[in-house]
């Protein structure tokens, strides 16, 4: 038997939010060890590595020795948050082109500068630096900002229309000790919390922790193998939005491209899912991207998360059980792992009671990478449950 | 307070090393394409619409209007002394939206499809080009403008 399908058998979130006492590949180590038991597998049974290149020094030739792998697949895409989703994508291809059967994707990373590294060193420009942040974008939201202001003019979308997808994040992130905000916020909160960048407040942003994750992906005999609950990976797909040579349209994604491939690859549509783990580095993120993928029509995201759609266990299209990035974990300004391991715990049936999806048969998550008014990589992995 | 924030050195790249001269000299020039006839921005020698390799540069009015803003209330380093100012996507007339920002204007008082024109700030290797509110010309035509920035733009 040679099943070249994708399992995701091992998903392990870093309980932490704040870790000072920890070196990143420290953390690398860590969140591998956990998906790794997870998996019912060890370091030694690994044959591909994936990781990012935001941290200086961690890559596929440093971790590899630091862990102790020998991979004969290995990759370090970075698009920002979604280069995770990517991981898994590019390890399901590689297995299905039998160049290995044992990928570990391990992320980590801090909130805040807190290494030898000064950060304008680790968030070195491209050719468009002399561009843009020079004029005063010192942080991603005055970024989203601008996203958020355009979508306000062309579709009226509103700060209470976004405020509810922060509150709905707040409901489930009462379930979850492990949060950075584990309580629930009301519309009236959210609106009251101060302006950061028009038009977006303080409840409009993600949290920033510490922390990461990692996974196990692994070909269909392995998964068969091992008896541990296993994820199947059903369709994946990435791609870039950037300014179109100076014609800027902020109103959409790449998930308008990303969708589309991976529903198809995975033979579902929008209707099909009944879980979604929506990056949620800012409130007009998640909406943007629900509209992109097709949950509605561009424009009508406002409205669609206006009557609790979003809200466990029940609502049309429960999202982000974890409480997301906006209210659980968000670690190193990269959201893509968390989101991953939260639709694997659904699908597997063991988010908490309070959020748990009943019958979760297929999950969509969705990767929006860099920034949304300048450049941005996307991502969208679809997940079915093993019985699927 | 008018919505300035300081103004970094460019960096050497001999790709922009024309336009900056340009905004030295008080011009906004744009790279086009003669292949394809398109602006290209940001100006890097090349078409990334087309491909194509030849390229000159033309000088452009200046003048635009605003596609979004963002007005900063908080922000970090040497611009946290500087809110609230605005950062803005100008549709300039030749076509690009250029980022900048926007300034000797109250910052309550910006508009999406406000009507703006450049000025240059700077010498040396601290140069920059921000916009400001557009003198009024003929009003009908900036009302056709305002009119014409409230409509879908297309999507790619």
């Amino acid at each position: 038997m040679n099943d070249r399908s994708a399992w995701i058998v091992g998903a392990f979130e870093h309980p932490r939010r704040t870790i000072r006492d920890l070196s990143v590949p420290q953390i690398h180590f860590e969140v591998a060890r956990g998906a790794l038991a997870d998996a019912g597998l060890s370091l030694s049974d690994v044959d591909a590595y994936f990781c990012d290149s935001s941290e200086p020094g961690v890559n596929s030739l440093t971790m590899s020795e630091y862990m102790g792998l020998r991979y004969m697949f290995t990759d370090n895409t970075d698009t920002g948050g979604s280069s995770y989703l990517c991981h898994v994508g590019h390890a399901a291809a590689a297995i299905a082109a039998n160049r290995c059967s044992v990928a570990l994707c391990t992320m980590a990373g801090r909130s805040r500068p807190n290494s030898t590294v000064p950060p304008s060193a680790r968030l070195r420009a491209g050719p468009e630096r002399d561009f843009e942040n020079r004029w005063g974008i010192a942080a991603t939201v005055q970024n989203y900002g601008l996203v958020a202001m355009r979508h306000m003019h062309e579709f009226g979308t509103t700060s209470a229309q976004l405020a509810e997808i922060k509150v709905a994040a707040s409901l489930h992130a009462q379930h979850n000790p492990a949060a950075l905000l584990p309580y629930a916020v009301t519309v009236e909160q959210v609106l009251d919390s101060p302006i950061v960048s028009e038009p977006l407040h303080r409840l409009d942003c993600c949290v920033m922790t510490d922390g990461g994750g990692a996974l196990v992906v692994v070909s269909g005999d392995v998964a068969r193998r091992l008896d541990r609950p296993a994820v199947k990976v059903l369709g994946a797909a990435e791609a870039a939005k950037y300014s179109d040579n100076g014609a800027v349209d902020l109103t959409y994604s790449a998930a308008a491209v990303t969708g589309p491939v991976a529903f198809r690859a995975a033979g579902v549509t929008p209707a099909d899912i009944d879980y979604v783990s929506l990056y949620d580095s800012f409130t007009i993120s998640a909406l943007i991207v629900l509209e992109d993928l097709g949950f509605c029509e561009k424009g009508k995201g406002g409205t669609f998360v206006s009557d609790g759609a979003l809200v466990a266990p029940h609502g049309r299209l429960p999202f982000n059980t974890d409480g997301g990035g906006l209210c659980n974990n968000h670690p190193g300004n990269r959201g893509g792992m968390p989101r991953i391991v939260e639709a694997v715990r659904q699908l597997r049936g063991e988010a908490h009671p309070a959020v748990q999806v009943p019958d979760c048969e297929v999950a969509l998550v969705q990767g929006t990478g860099g920034r949304l008014a300048t450049r941005s990589g996307s991502a969208t992995l679809i997940l079915g449950r093993a019985d699927t | 307070m008018n919505g300035r924030v300081p103004v970094p050195e460019i960096s050497e790249d001999p790709a922009t090393a024309h336009f900056w001269d340009g905004v030295r000299q008080g011009e906004f020039r744009l790279e086009y394409c003669k292949t394809c006839d398109r602006p290209i921005w940001y100006p890097r020698g090349f078409c990334p619409s087309c491909g194509g390799t030849c390229v000159d540069w033309r000088l452009a009015s200046g003048r635009g209007a605003i596609y979004s803003f963002t007005v900063v209330h908080r922000s970090f380093g040497v611009y946290e002394a500087c809110t609230p100012y605005v950062v803005a996507y100008v549709a300039l007339d030749e076509g690009p939206c250029v980022l900048s920002n926007v300034v000797d204007v109250d910052p309550m008082r910006v508009t999406v499809g406000l009507p703006v024109e450049v000025t240059f700030t700077g010498a040396g290797r601290r140069i920059a080009y921000v916009f400001r509110p557009a003198r009024a010309r003929d009003q009908a035509t900036e009302a056709m403008r305002a009119v014409a920035m409230q409509t879908t733009t297309s999507k790619g």
